[in-house]
């Protein structure tokens, strides 16, 4: 009985394990099989190197413009290719603290703030960018832009200036609009208020004066102060921020929120960029963009538009605020090789005209043979606003940077603390939405940046 | 022929341990990976974020030294701490209020005769649903100065003169924050106090109509006390939850205008990221998780009392 059943459960056994062992056989042979195949994919990524490369500038012509160079770059470079992941700029300190920690930051950083790029700087966290200076020719860069990337400690390169622009440093202007209200474009604060002021109606804003915790906020506000006469930090690096020129900068910010839309306390970048292409705003601060957006979303305005330098206070002096965006290798990436060559790659006349025709005027040139080029001004955007070109490029050429405010200042390591904390924007924002006198705020603000600098 | 009892009964060596003994080690050797990966992934990082919060460390490098105290010393001592602090509570209690009353009553409405009740049911998790980046974006659209929808119509109609800042000025921007995150939330509670409801037995209705008992007191009389238990549990995960929410605020308005709507999570990541001060960041965040203790302390407590009266 007890064989019987035995030889039965070994029928059943026959009839179904048998096959299924034949089966996971046959597996495990194809898999085997197949292994050379399946494994081929890691064994060429394994041969192919990676660049990670970040970027900041995500438009969809600027992103097919970063594909294109890069795919001449592979072409140019077998076994190198390019992973591309664009961020925001208020992201990148995040996303680059997470990458040290886990080792898996990217190789090549593009358009990085400079204030940021001196805080890495800093912690030893960027490699040296000298041979990349030299293929490209140190004396085709801009010399502000050398002098801040320059660390004169270590003697050495800590980044180069990718391209350049100022974006509160352009005024643009509805010519109609000005015209039909009897007003010039204005070239010094009281007439700035009058624009403002006279065309600000039902519908449209005299202005937009950003005052957003936010870069553009920051910039906007720094800008405004250099041009009231004043500065944030002396030569000697003291705090300035309680002058009586910085009380007259916030005295004119606030004017000026009076004229713009009731949200400009919240507002960034793309708000002040749509507000006036959307023709919301009779002036506006921006960079070049604005030619692009206005010639695809509202070209009724195309002809209506030119750009100024940004107004000054008459006691004071015209001053452009520029991030001088750089390329930076940070430490621990894992194709440093890789990433200088790509980096000169970037820096090619071609390369560089590829990417600043993908959105016209919104970067500038740092590089004086590719700002000088025919080339670069025949893109027909350019072509057609080749006076607001003008403009744009001289008040990118007198532009400075909270990290040095004057040539007499020295590197002032502080900056990129002092927007972190979004002291200058907070000040603004502490008079046109506190109601503080300006007095009181720019006591409370200079506490704050004297409490930075001591830090 | 008779088997001498000691040749069955284990022989006892010095080495040997008792069954007792033998049971705990196997219970011990049993719950040993939960106590592992419990103190890989919970109690590790819990004690590194106590431990950076004792050092002046940079964000970037993770290099620094130790201040000991000096941080929560720093903190308790900062305007913008005890600002952080009472936003976080105004938006918290505001915001779990609303969420409550809204969802009782629309939970209330979904319960009752209604045409379309499935799609309705289904149309109200709607907001819970969406990702928050995707629900901010469709609200920062409306609430546009320029170009949204309800200053347009707000200004069409001539109920004000110019567009409002909704997010711009305080205290619009809290308010607002806390509407539109009620909206966003409030479905969770729908979703409990629902599923509460559906289990409240008829025939207490039934005999409290008899009775004589109008809607309202049928609501305060039989309804409210049986959601008790589902509303203090939902009050105090809602409060939890609520108290550390970062994306929505951060994502509506940064923490601005100046302050208003700076919340403890916000002061978190503002001081380990933008301003690359991770020690400062971390104590914040330490003194959130004890804040939060108190609130787990009263959700285990009424967990516990739900188990005993389970077993009662």
């Amino acid at each position: 009985m007890k064989r019987a059943a035995m030889t039965q459960r070994e029928a059943i056994m026959d009839q179904h394990l048998t096959p299924s062992r034949t089966v996971r056989r046959r597996t495990l042979l194809a898999a085997a099989a197949s292994a050379p195949v399946l494994a081929t994919p890691f064994v060429v990524r394994a041969q192919t190197r990676v660049i990670q490369f970040w970027g900041t500038q995500r438009a969809p012509e600027q992103r097919e413009a970063y594909d294109a160079i890069f795919a001449a770059f592979a072409q140019a470079h077998p076994g190198f290719t390019v992973n591309t992941d664009l961020i925001t700029e208020e992201t990148m300190l995040p996303r680059l603290s997470a990458g040290f920690a886990a080792r898996t930051g990217p190789d090549l950083i593009s358009h990085m703030p400079a204030p940021f790029v001196v805080q890495l700087n800093d912690q030893d966290l960027v490699e040296p960018m000298d041979d990349v200076v030299r293929a490209v020719g140190e004396s085709d860069f801009n010399a502000p832009a050398m002098e801040l990337f320059r660390d004169q400690q270590r003697g050495r390169y800590m980044a180069i200036c990718v391209v350049n622009g100022t974006t509160p440093g352009t005024l643009w202007v509805r010519k109609d609009l000005l015209g039909d209200a009897g007003l010039q474009p204005p070239r010094t604060w009281d007439e700035m208020l009058n624009v403002a002021r006279r065309t600000t109606r039902r519908g449209v804003f005299g202005t937009i004066y950003s005052s957003g915790k936010n870069s553009m906020g920051d910039t906007q506000f720094l800008q405004t102060v250099w041009q009231a006469g004043g500065t944030i930090v002396n030569p000697d690096l003291s705090v300035s921020f309680n002058s009586p020129q910085v009380i007259a900068a916030l005295e004119y910010a606030k004017e000026m929120s009076s004229f713009s839309p009731p949200e400009a306390p919240n507002y960034q970048f793309l708000d002040v960029l749509n507000g006036f292409v959307l023709g919301r705003a009779a002036t506006a601060p921006y960079t070049g963009r604005v030619l692009i957006n206005v010639s695809r979303e509202n070209p009724s305005i195309a002809d209506k538009i030119t750009c100024v330098p940004s107004p000054y206070r008459r006691e004071g002096r015209p001053a452009f605020n520029s991030d001088f965006t750089a390329l930076v290798i940070p430490k621990g990436g894992q194709q440093l090789e890789g990433a200088k060559l790509l980096a000169a790659w970037m820096m090619r006349r071609d390369s560089q005209i590829r990417f600043l025709h993908a959105t016209p005027g919104h970067n500038l040139p740092d590089l004086k043979s590719v700002g000088q080029s025919e080339e670069y001004a025949s893109h027909p955007l350019l072509q057609k606003y080749r006076a607001e070109l003008q403009v744009m490029l001289s008040n990118t050429a007198q532009a400075r940077n909270l990290l040095k405010e004057t040539p007499q200042h020295p590197l002032n390591r502080k900056a990129g603390p002092i927007f972190g904390a979004r002291v200058l924007s907070e000040t603004v924002q502490d008079v046109v939405v506190g109601g503080i006198s300006p007095r009181q705020a720019a006591a409370r603000g200079a506490d704050k940046i004297a409490a930075i600098m001591r830090g | 022929m008779p088997v001498a009892a000691d040749a069955i009964r284990p022989r006892e060596t010095g080495w040997r341990l008792s069954r007792t003994n033998r049971d705990a080690l196997t219970g011990a050797a049993l719950i040993a990976p939960t106590v592992l990966f419990f103190m890989l992934l919970l109690a590790y990082p819990l004690f590194q974020a106590f431990w950076i919060s004792l050092h002046d460390i940079n964000t970037l490098s993770l290099r620094g030294d130790y201040v000991g105290l000096a941080n929560y010393v720093r903190l308790l001592e900062s305007e913008q701490f005890w600002n952080a602090l009472y936003v976080s509570s105004v938006w918290t209690v505001s915001s779990v209020v609303l969420q409550l009353a809204l969802g009782v009553g629309i939970a209330l409405a979904l319960h009752g005769p209604l045409v379309g009740r499935s799609v309705a049911r289904g149309m109200v998790l709607f907001p819970y649903l969406l990702t928050t980046a995707v629900a901010v974006l469709i609200w920062r659209w409306l609430l546009n100065d320029l170009y949204g929808i309800i200053n347009y119509v707000l200004q069409e109609y001539e109920l004000v003169d110019r567009p409002v800042a909704w997010l711009g000025r305080m205290p619009n921007a809290l308010m607002t924050v806390v509407l539109i995150g009620t909206w966003k939330l409030f479905p969770f509670v729908v979703i409990a106090v629902l599923a509460r409801l559906q289990t409240i037995p008829l025939h207490l209705y039934e005999a409290a109509r008899i009775d004589g008992a109008n809607a309202l007191e049928r609501f305060w009389d039989i309804t409210l006390p049986q959601l008790k238990g589902v509303l203090a549990l939902v009050l105090v995960l809602r409060t939890i939850w609520d108290f550390k929410e970062f994306d929505l605020i951060y994502l509506m308005t940064g923490g601005g205008p100046r302050r208003g709507t700076e919340t403890l999570p916000l002061l978190v990541y503002q001081q380990s990221f933008p301003e690359l001060q991770a020690g400062r960041g971390a104590a914040v965040a330490v003194v959130m998780l004890l804040i939060m203790l108190v609130f787990f302390a009263v959700y285990f407590r009424m967990q516990a009392a739900d188990e005993e009266r389970d077993r009662r």
